[in-house]
């Protein structure tokens, strides 16, 4: 029998987190996202043998994590809605109590997974890519094969969206405080 | 580069303060500090096991050396790999964890469900190791065309214990995923072998077989790939342009992509 290369290890070791993060931004839920890692990197195993350095091996790497993400979405749909669904609850949930920070800091980064789920694609990736692993415009193009202007308009158009949604999400916030006037004549407030 | 605008998180202006703060959250997340080690031992655990199963296919004794051939872990494997990673960081050898993950493997659920309570059950997270891995169609027999790994240490190997039948069957009695995936890579390292071995007959029918059973397989780009370069060995020099250039439309964003252009010159 077999066990893996040890420079196999190394590239697992260097890139791991790397994988779990995109996976997570991708929209692969936190409780599953070991699994698709580990099917992010028995992929990898199995096409080294055709992987031939012309592309960075992050770059690589956040192809096969797309692909899994992809996969997982399509077989996930519903649960992923419900997690999207539980995210947003999480969040207007968010300030009827006094949270510690750890709890608000994972409030609020399940608030930012639900906005992310909610754009397009083609955007997310773009936006994910430069906001949060801080690839310039040009190494995107290069990681998704598309010219720099569509990365640029598919960022403006993500940070539009993400915009948006934030505003929504923070009306909705603003609306569950306690401690917000009532208005017994206007219950329907909105 | 200089015409990129600012990163969000590097904005100053108020008015963004709550996309900020949601966006350094979301970049604070990370695995948990066991998450890493975890998932090593399960593919660990995984990557022993195909190779347990494919060497008891090859030998029909479970050995260890045909094992590794059929893996198709070739020489281009290990100069892409050195490509990656520094050599200096490469030697050191993690075999020890390698074969302790293995061992852990079989008891890889109750660990992972003791260190992660608070998560709701999620039957696709266990991923137990399993040598008995459901590979029915694996080869029947690897030819040893891809030359073992020389790094390959027989005593360690020797010492990696495979826990595999003691895992649990899924409920629905469907393999889980990443038995399907394992199944899929072996029958694809089995197709790819008997090519390199000149055996391309038996290479095309294995093809066949991993289209009929994985239609929409993780491994479909490359057993495409594969299917290309069969088409060149077979001579079919025009037949594998004509699908190199299909592939390069399926998936532009492929690495394979620019690998196949070698096969565009037909006419």
């Amino acid at each position: 029998m077999r066990a893996p290369e040890p420079e196999f290890r190394v590239l697992y070791d260097a890139h791991f987190n790397f994988v779990w993060r995109c996976l997570r931004r991708l929209g692969v839920r936190e409780p599953d996202v070991l699994d698709q890692a580990q099917k992010v990197f028995l992929t990898a195993y199995f096409k080294l043998s055709e992987f031939e350095g012309r592309a960075r091996v992050t770059t690589w790497l956040f192809g096969i994590c797309q692909r899994v993400a992809s996969d997982y979405r399509r077989s996930a749909p519903i649960r992923r809605e419900i997690a999207t669904d539980a995210a947003e609850l999480d969040l207007q949930r968010g300030s009827q109590a006094a949270p510690s920070a750890q709890t608000e800091m994972r409030q609020q980064a399940h608030a930012a997974e639900a906005i992310l789920n909610k754009l397009p694609e083609a955007q997310r990736l773009v936006f994910v890519l430069f906001e949060l692993e801080e690839l310039s415009g040009e190494e995107i193009a290069e990681t998704l094969a598309i010219s720099v202007g569509t990365v640029r308009s598919r960022l403006r158009l993500a940070r539009e969206a993400f915009s948006r949604e934030v505003k929504r999400l923070a009306a909705a916030r603003e609306n569950a405080r306690p401690d917000r006037p009532v208005r017994p004549d206007r219950k329907e407030a909105v | 580069m200089s015409q990129d605008p600012e990163r969000l998180l590097q904005l100053r202006s108020p008015g963004e303060q709550l996309e900020r703060e949601l966006l350094a959250s979301i970049k604070q997340d990370g695995p948990p500090a066991h998450a890493k080690d975890e998932a090593w031992l399960a593919i660990a655990g995984r990557v022993a096991a195909l190779g347990a199963a494919a060497g008891t296919a090859a030998a029909g004794t479970g050995s260890a050396a045909a094992s590794s051939a059929s893996f198709a872990w070739g020489a281009t494997a290990k100069a892409g790999l050195s490509a990656l990673v520094p050599k200096a960081l490469a030697i050191k050898i993690a075999w020890t964890l390698a074969a302790g993950g293995v061992a852990l493997g079989g008891y890889l659920t109750v660990q992972q469900a003791r260190s992660t309570p608070a998560r709701p059950p999620s039957p696709a997270v266990h991923v137990p190791a399993r040598a008995n891995t459901p590979v029915e169609s694996a080869p029947a027999a690897a030819p040893t065309a891809v030359p073992a790994a020389p790094s390959a240490t027989p005593a360690a190997e020797a010492n990696i214990p495979v826990r595999a039948s003691e895992a649990p069957p899924r409920r629905d009695g469907r393999p889980a995923p990443l038995d399907r995936l394992s199944a899929e890579s072996a029958l694809l390292a089995a197709a790819r072998a008997q090519l390199l071995a000149g055996d391309a007959r038996t290479a095309e029918a294995t093809l066949a077989r991993l289209r009929a059973r994985f239609p929409h397989g993780v491994l479909i780009q490359e057993r495409e790939v594969l299917a290309i370069e069969l088409l060149a060995a077979q001579g079919r020099a025009a037949a594998a342009a004509r699908r190199a250039r299909a592939f390069a439309r399926a998936y532009p964003q492929s690495p394979h992509s620019a690998k196949l252009n070698r096969f565009l010159d037909a006419p």
